[in-house]
């Protein structure tokens, strides 16, 4: 029998899963770990070396508090919705189990019960971060077990043919291995060279948040295998028939909704105000429409709305005018003022040009006085930061759109598209 | 590994629609925290919807909107849209990837959470923490129906728990953490 130890080191803890294997497993199509112990170091660089804690177990301790870690963390993220104070479990001490209690916002206590380590300390005060880093070094644990078993669930699919053909091998075999192998010694593959625990400690590592710029302003040395490779951005999911598998997606009917949500317009399009119009992404967008805007013109935009069109198609047909040289324009009260929303986007269309080396589209948040011109402008995202001077927005209190009457928006969100093509929101 | 995580998010039965508003606008509060902190915009919640291939879901800006609005305490009513599982899901996977990619961003300000509250100091005093603090509230303020009882403490209380949130989000099991903690709530809060 030999050891086999996984490490997981996130940056303020380390969890170590010791467990024996025998050298058959291969053959037997066994790749479980017998016998599992685990260590888990509290050893936060930052902390003293005397108050770093180790508390060590079985593989029933590990279940134990992975669960209490567990409940703990449910209860304190649905906590932030429904407004109540973290609720502290009732704890039954008189077992003497371990379990998890809130401190304060960034703080809780563990209480180790049975899992009583090194120190004789009976609790360990954890900050959030800490929690964070057992979490994460939990799940790789878990995962580690998936993976193992899923092996291993593989590894037993029948094959008499290969069987029956090395069955004399194997019985050789194992009389080699029980000579070869020294029999007090236990081999630590952890850190040998063979490809599967080496990969695995990769592996494993990978999953650990990168701390590397933080930790450079801690004082103390780094530890051991901590290879953080961590990568900043999630790779790309392998891309798939359909985007999304479709045996899982309950049947809509099953849902207690009246309607599913496919219906991809407004509940009451007759209600519908005009503090937002929307434009379709797909059109060439308001520069053509608006290069020139004409105070008696009214300008339609489109709306992903069939209603809404047909609405709008109907409200032109009955304000057709009749000119002195009996022409007919097609054209709107001509009196009419254009909506919050119509004035901002064609006050930018015209002014609108985006620099050559634009590549992406930048949004602003617009706050405005009563008196229609810009109180604030506040750029949302980097590039709307580095674009801002030429934008033309105006921001010397100068005229921008009409006095904000009381049932418009102080507040609009504009955006400028590397194409010229302009789309204004209230919020 | 999208179809992974898509299949750990099985939907637990509701019981009545209003399990449905909660979730919505508990959604919409995760989302809006990310945005605080991490300077994200529309654009950017799009990307993520591509790179997770979720763009049939939530493909362009007027359907992200829609959906955002379809939280019930927004103050905007027109253009509601009904959420279903499915932008559920897709919501709480694009929450968790932004988070992820963050997911250094939210260990040093949590850091810092952790920092001032030892030292007893006001956590909107550091840069980093001021910043989130007062796009969270702008957001909030701007765009969900404030009642009595949102007073800034509240909504700021709010602001770090949420922050605190979003770290666990970040992790890999993170779109599942908060997929049952959203139905957890929903059903708490009938």
């Amino acid at each position: 029998m030999f050891s086999k130890i996984y490490r997981f080191t996130p940056p303020t803890c380390t969890l170590e899963i010791k467990g024996k294997k025998s050298p058959l497993s291969r053959w037997q199509n066994r790749d479980l770990l017998d016998r599992v112990q685990f260590k888990l170091s509290f050893d936060d660089p930052r902390l003293p070396s005397d108050q770093q804690i180790i508390i060590e177990g079985d593989q029933q301790d590990l279940e134990q508090l992975k669960m209490v870690v567990n409940d703990y963390l449910e209860n304190l993220l649905h906590a932030s919705f429904t407004h109540k104070e973290r609720v502290n479990q009732d704890f039954n001490t008189t077992k003497n189990n371990p379990y998890l209690r809130s401190t304060g916002l960034v703080s809780q206590e563990l209480f180790l019960g049975t899992l009583k380590g090194d120190r004789d300390r009976d609790k360990i005060e954890l900050s959030t971060t800490q929690l964070f880093d057992l979490v994460t070094a939990l799940q790789a644990y878990d995962t580690k077990i998936s993976a193992l078993s899923q092996l291993n669930q593989r590894r037993q699919k029948p094959s008499i043919l290969i069987w029956g053909g090395v069955a004399a091998g194997l019985i050789l075999a194992v009389g080699i291995a029980k000579v070869l192998l020294p029999t007090s010694s236990v081999q630590n593959i952890a850190e040998s060279a063979k490809p599967e625990s080496s990969t695995s400690i990769r592996e494993l590592d990978r999953v650990v948040p990168p701390s590397a710029p933080q930790r450079a302003k801690k004082t103390l040395q780094p530890k051991p295998n901590n290879t953080l490779s961590s990568t900043k951005r999630l790779p790309p999911p392998p891309a798939v028939d359909t985007p999304k598998p479709k045996p899982n997606i309950p049947d809509p009917a099953d849902y207690p909704l009246s309607k599913v949500a496919r219906n991809s317009g407004f509940d009451s399009p007759t209600k519908q105000t005009e503090s937002v119009i929307v434009i379709p992404p797909n059109t060439k967008p308001a520069a053509s429409n608006f290069k020139e805007p004409k105070n008696n013109t009214k300008i339609i935009p489109e709306v992903n709305q069939k209603n809404e069109i047909q609405k709008d198609f109907a409200e032109l047909s009955n304000d057709s005018i009749i000119n002195s040289d009996n022409s007919v324009e097609t054209v709107i009260k001509p009196a009419k003022k254009l909506s919050q929303i119509e004035q901002v986007q064609a006050y930018f269309s015209s002014r609108w040009q985006p620099p050559a080396d634009l590549k992406q589209s930048l949004e602003y948040r617009l706050k405005l006085n009563a008196d229609g011109s810009i109180k604030k402008v506040i750029p949302i995202g980097k590039a709307a930061k580095m674009y801002l001077t030429q934008t033309n927005i105006p921001v010397q209190r100068e005229k921008f759109i009409d006095p904000v009457t009381q049932s418009q928006s102080t507040k609009i969100r504009l955006l400028l598209n590397p194409d010229g093509g302009v789309k204004v929101f209230t919020e | 590994m999208i179809n992974d995580r898509w299949q750990d998010l099985t939907q637990p039965q509701l019981k009545n629609e209003n399990q449905l508003e909660n979730i919505k606008s508990h959604l919409d509060l995760v989302l809006l925290a990310i945005e605080a902190i991490a300077n994200i915009n529309s654009e950017a919640i799009l990307l993520a919807a591509k790179d997770l291939n979720l763009e049939s879901v939530v493909g362009d800006r007027i359907t992200l909107w829609r959906l955002r609005s379809s939280n019930p305490q927004r103050k905007s009513t027109g253009g509601r849209k009904k959420l279903d599982v499915e932008e559920a899901r897709s919501l709480v996977l694009i929450i968790c990837y932004l988070a992820h990619q963050n997911q250094e961003l939210l260990r040093r300000a949590v850091g810092l959470l952790e920092q001032t509250t030892a030292q007893n100091k006001p956590p909107y005093k550091t840069a980093l923490l001021g910043n989130y603090l007062d796009n969270f509230i702008d957001f909030y303020q701007s765009r969900i129906q404030v009642s009595i009882e949102h007073n800034n403490d509240a909504i700021s209380d709010l602001a770090w728990k949420l922050l605190i949130d979003l770290l666990f989000y970040s992790g890999k099991n993170g779109h599942r953490l908060l997929w049952i903690a959203i139905f957890d709530a929903a059903k708490i809060s009938k």
